[in-house]
């Protein structure tokens, strides 16, 4: 099925993003369009919220595609699909306007004429792009709902493509809570696979991409190396689950056969002792309050410790793509992958679980429930062979940290030479899951959306990758 | 030879104007894009600054619009020609920048880079600039123009502006040689009388024939001498009024004004505007000798005075129309047959009179030709001569036109007053006689207009493409022509 992306305004660069405030053409005027040239940063501050000048990607690689104006439209062809592109640019929160500086949001600036034709015509759709952070929930699907709403937007004539494999869940949830019948359509897209994939067949010389450069990967070889430290734990943001498994680390000794990354100043319960004391219940995961002492003591020595810089300083800057670092590989035996998302409500997997298939690195998750299931359904083998792996289908929170911190613990105590005879054994099982991971080209992803856009026809929530 | 249209931003509504200023799109988004009177003008109350580009209705190639986007391959096509079209609207001292407000951001400024590096860049790539039915080009336009296109490094002999100002070639070669700008460095003029051709689409419009004077009429006693329809009081307006009224000519006429219209945006004091000859254009060209030889005697001058105090007595005189304001930017400019039928003659008014760089004519000079009515013209010198190279006749057999190669404006203003007072002095015999011997003339003329309307766009499309092949044009580069 042929899928025609239509735009509202062409400049003389091409077709600019749907969605933006009329009033940032202007500076877009100024400076000829050129989104290379213009410093975007610069104007963001001086409106002071984050406009995404992003093109919805995802689709990028649809070979049976068009782009049109909407004004160049003059019917649409029943057989094939019509999308009206917006993105979100990855933060979703701001997209909404649900952070410090209201504003209109992109759904404000979708023209009359779109609106009609997207109610005069049933193979014509606004396709709302989430890329990055996998967060999705049925709040933020109201907010959408009311925007809809208020801009005379047909909600169902909406659908939304994220990271999140809890579409389904949330759907229900939305309908249940929020009694609306209407429902858009959602896609879930687990970008972190093709999006390490292309990096990793950057650095093997299978295809190019400029940004990929600065990374450097480790092979199977590595496995014969002796190592400095067990495991291996990067961390950034200190979310709840992650934090509560640094104190837990930190409170054990672990820690001290961890080569880990921590910044007090990424912690987002910077009165984590606070809230465990007075108001646990307001924590996104329930811990049990016997585990109150242990994680305070833990916690403060966290604390104590500020900061572990492994490969990069400042970790603001550090994001998904182009910054591997193969040593951080070379001297552990296995990684700890802290998920952004863990609720059992947020099932997602990110670029994080697939750094150590990158380095062939064993590993455990500390994750949403069924990221190992996740993984598997491309391909991945993991490593129930060797230890076990229960903790992913634990949906209870607590019980998954602690079933994963015991995991480690149990892991972290093996000898070294116990470590180097496993490790061999698991020498298939790390080869093959990175050679899988060069498989995900282009190519195959089209061959995904292919297959699976059009059951879009028959239900309202898919998995197209 | 193929033509292409090249646009730099196409929105929900279609292509937009190309050269928009970037200050409007906010508030055009609004309006969803539609260019309607109302919608432009809230754009303009908003930024407290007019739009001073609009629709490209120079429409033969409408047809073949194309995004800028799309031709970065086609361009090196050398059988097509790309023209990136620009509509200058309302005010050429806006869209040329030579206002204050406009003066980094004239149509020319706000070219896009990528326009402006193929116009650079390759030889098929032009930039068309039309001024639809403003023609004003003063030599402060022209110098406006060059110095635009030297500090966007655009030669401007890729540069062509279609206009119907008939003195643009002439009044180019003159600055350039005062400026010692070499000539493979000009700007190259098309003309297109587009009133001419609307004026002509009119006449070709079987709903509206009993609009016009029938060849019946032509020949019979009237009631009233003259015809002479004034909307915007210039200069050269106001002081023929003020003349016939000092001759007591208004009333045996069929003449109209109305002080007081517009009076906001003339603002003049005419008395002492007459008496310190605020008339006179003065420009680069302007010698001292010529101060002297431009003005009104003082007896001239008491004259008009005199008569414009009566006229100010007046306030206003109506014959079809009450209320001007209501016909402003109106789509059928056709006026009461009754008024040509009651009367001998036309006195046009043209719009231009005194500036010497606004060489044009209007459609004013064409309704009498629609209305087989003789006519005489207040207006720019050559007008005659001009309509002639569109095949027209005009009535030396029956009267002096030699107004119309007199150059010194304030003696061409009495020439043809004092051949009003000799038209308005004949006898009904007399005029009778006059209307036989020029009838031939009015029914000729009546059916040469009709050849200029749209039946002939093929013509105009051909003209337009030889001239853009040649493009070192000497004179009178008309693109309307007869078959």
């Amino acid at each position: 099925m042929k899928i025609n992306f239509v735009y509202e305004f062409s400049s003389c660069y091409g077709k600019i993003v749907n969605g933006i405030n009329p009033e940032y053409l202007r500076f877009l005027f100024n400076d000829d369009f050129c989104f290379q040239r213009t410093n975007i940063d610069n104007f963001q501050s001086n409106i002071n919220h984050i406009i995404s000048f992003w093109k919805p990607a995802y689709l990028y690689n649809y070979d049976n595609s068009d782009e049109y104006t909407i004004s160049s439209i003059k019917n649409f062809k029943e057989s094939e699909l019509y999308l009206y592109p917006i993105s979100t640019g990855g933060d979703l929160f701001e997209f909404l306007s649900l952070r410090t500086t209201i504003h209109n949001t992109p759904l404000f600036y979708i023209s009359e004429k779109t609106k009609k034709l997207l109610k005069n015509n049933n193979n014509f759709f606004i396709y709302l792009e989430h890329p990055g952070e996998p967060y999705f929930s049925s709040d933020l699907l109201k907010k959408i709902y009311e925007l809809c709403l208020n801009n005379d937007i047909p909600f169902n004539k909406i659908i939304i493509i994220n990271g999140t494999n809890s579409n389904e869940f949330i759907l229900e949830d939305f309908k249940e809570k929020y009694g609306i019948k209407e429902n858009p359509k959602l896609i879930s897209y687990n970008w972190a696979v093709p999006f390490k994939s292309l990096e990793l067949r950057s650095k093997l010389g299978l295809e190019k991409n400029p940004q990929a450069e600065n990374s450097t990967i480790s092979n199977i070889n590595h496995i014969t190396l002796n190592k400095e430290k067990k495991a291996l734990f990067l961390v950034k943001r200190l979310r709840v689950h992650r934090l509560s498994l640094m104190s837990m680390l930190f409170e054990s000794n672990l820690i001290e056969d961890i080569l880990y990354s921590l910044d007090v100043s990424m912690n987002l319960y910077p009165n984590f002792i606070e809230i465990l004391n007075n108001e646990p219940d307001t924590l996104p995961i329930s811990i049990p309050e016997k585990k109150f002492k242990e994680l305070i003591s833990g916690y403060k020595k966290l604390l104590k410790k500020e900061k572990a810089v492994l490969d990069y300083h400042d970790f603001n800057s550090v994001h998904g793509f182009g910054m591997e670092t193969k040593e951080l590989y070379e001297k552990t035996y296995f990684s700890i992958v802290a998920e952004t998302e863990f609720s059992q409500y947020q099932k997602s997997i990110t670029e994080k679980i697939i750094k150590p298939i990158m380095h062939c690195h064993p590993f455990i998750v500390l994750g949403s429930p069924d990221s190992l299931k996740t993984l598997k359904t491309f391909g991945f083998k993991t490593f129930d062979k060797w230890w076990d792996e229960s903790y992913d289908n634990e949906l209870d929170d607590w019980t998954r940290i602690e079933k994963v911190y015991n995991l480690i613990n149990k892991l972290i105590n093996l000898t070294d030479s116990d470590w180097k005879k496993m490790i061999l054994e698991m020498k298939d099982v790390l080869e093959y899951n990175q050679k899988l991971l060069t498989t995900f080209t282009s190519s195959w992803i089209l061959k995904q959306i292919k297959n699976n856009f059009l059951e879009l026809n028959k239900k309202d929530v898919i998995t197209i990758l | 030879m193929d033509i292409r249209l090249v646009y730099d931003f196409e929105s929900v509504n279609g292509f937009l104007y190309n050269s928009i200023d970037s200050c409007f799109i906010g508030d055009f988004w609004k309006k969803s894009f539609l260019p309607s009177k109302k919608n432009i003008d809230f754009l303009n109350k908003n930024n407290n600054k007019n739009i001073h580009t609009g629709e490209f209705n120079f429409t033969y190639f409408s047809q073949s619009k194309i995004h800028i986007s799309k031709i970065d391959k086609w361009v090196l096509d050398k059988n097509t020609i790309f023209i990136y079209p620009i509509a200058t609207n309302a005010e050429n001292s806006y869209s040329f920048g030579v206002d204050d407000l406009y003066k980094t951001t004239s149509i020319i400024d706000l070219i896009s880079n990528k326009a402006k590096s193929f116009v650079r860049k390759y030889d098929n790539f032009k930039i068309l600039i039309y001024c639809g039915l403003e023609h004003e080009m003063p030599a402060e336009y022209f110098t406006s123009i060059y110095k635009c296109l030297q500090r966007n490094n655009i030669n401007p002999n890729k540069i062509w502006i279609i206009s119907n100002n008939f003195e643009n070639i002439n009044n180019n070669f003159k600055l350039l040689n005062k400026f010692k700008i070499p000539h493979s460095k000009k700007l190259n003029f098309l003309i297109y009388y587009e009133q001419l051709k609307n004026k002509a689409n009119e006449m070709v419009d079987d709903t509206i024939k009993n609009l016009f004077v029938s060849e019946d009429d032509i020949v019979k006693i009237k009631e009233k001498k003259c015809l002479m329809l004034n909307r915007r009081l210039h200069w050269h307006r106001k002081i023929f009024l003020s003349l016939l009224s000092n001759s007591n000519l208004l009333e045996n006429n069929l003449i109209s004004f109305d002080l007081p219209y517009n009076q906001d945006k003339i603002d003049d004091n005419f008395i002492e505007s007459i008496i310190n000859d605020n008339y006179l254009k003065v420009d680069m060209f302007f010698k001292k000798n010529d101060f002297i030889k431009e003005t009104f005697s003082i007896y001239e001058k008491q004259e008009i005075i005199n008569g414009y105090k009566k006229l100010e007595k007046l306030q206003k005189k109506e014959l079809d129309v009450s209320n001007l304001e209501s016909i402003d930017g109106r789509y059928l400019e056709l006026d009461n047959i009754e008024l040509y039928k009651n009367s001998y003659f036309s006195l046009v008014a043209e719009t231009e009179f005194f500036e010497k760089w606004n060489g044009y004519t209007t459609e004013k000079i064409l309704k009498p030709i629609q209305q087989l009515h003789p006519f005489i013209v207040l207006g720019r010198p050559h007008t005659l001569k001009y309509l002639k190279l569109y095949g027209f006749k005009t009535f030396s057999n029956v009267w002096d036109e030699s107004y119309d190669d007199e150059i010194i404006n304030s003696r061409r203003i009495i020439k043809v007053f004092n051949l009003f007072k000799e038209l308005n002095n004949k006898s009904d015999d007399e005029w009778v006689e006059i209307l036989k011997n020029v009838k031939d003339i009015l029914i000729y003329n009546r059916n040469l207009l009709k050849t200029y309307s749209y039946i002939n766009d093929r013509i105009v499309i051909d003209n337009f493409k030889k001239y853009l092949k040649n493009e070192h044009i000497q004179e009178n580069p008309k693109l309307l022509q007869t078959p």
